[in-house]
């Protein structure tokens, strides 16, 4: 497994973690989950500053390790991902359009925003597992 | 009936007879992972026409003696 991957599980690792604790709270498993609009999004702003600070601590020790040349992928990663990018993104848009009919329906604009976020969240899923397969079946 | 075209290679055996070079050396060199030369000589990826040439011009021979392409019918 080159680096380039393992930056990528690591990455998509932590966002399903952070998403799975969100979802937690939501459906009352963990803490309390965010009421208002404004706790939404300053949740969703620690989330992405989170990412950000997990991509830049993984690039700066693989930089400190010497691998910095495998941080970018080579031509069989490029295609599995783009291949993968391709799946995650059809299912997201299939239930972007799934949920728009479901907008019409008395919802919370926080159902709303959790299910965009849950969306986004299986495609990412989606994403990474597709990838993992064509990386080791082949692409 | 459908066509399916195969890209066999020799990668492995010019490898070995090439002073027994690792994979991950010649992947450095082609400028690939170690995974993705695994992959080449596994016969699950075939590499981008680019790499091929390159792979070939490591081991000094012309690329039709490297990869072999043949059209099955299935």
């Amino acid at each position: 497994m080159s680096n380039y991957i393992r930056m990528v599980i690591l990455l998509s690792g932590g966002l399903l973690l952070l998403l799975g604790w969100h979802f937690a709270t939501v459906f009352g498993y963990l803490g309390t989950a965010p009421e208002t609009r404004a706790d939404f999004f300053i949740r969703l702003g620690i989330f992405v500053g989170a990412l950000v600070v997990l991509s830049i601590v993984s690039a700066s020790v693989m930089i400190k390790s010497g691998n910095e040349d495998e941080l970018d992928p080579d031509e069989r990663e490029k295609i599995a991902e783009l291949k993968a990018e391709r799946n995650g993104s059809v299912f997201v848009m299939i239930s972007m359009i799934i949920l728009l009919w479901f907008i019409l329906q008395p919802m919370s604009p926080m159902a709303i925003a959790n299910s965009i976020l849950g969306i986004i969240c299986l495609g990412e899923v989606i994403k990474i597992t597709t990838g993992l397969f064509y990386l080791r079946k082949g692409v | 009936m459908s066509k399916q075209n195969t890209i066999t290679n020799h990668v492995k055996r010019f490898r070995e007879m090439n002073n027994g070079m690792s994979q991950a050396e010649l992947g450095k060199i082609v400028g690939v992972t170690r995974q993705t030369i695994i992959a080449i000589e596994q016969n699950r990826y075939s590499p981008s026409l680019e790499s091929a040439f390159r792979i070939a011009a490591v081991f000094n021979t012309p690329i039709e003696e490297i990869f072999q392409w043949q059209e099955n019918e299935s």
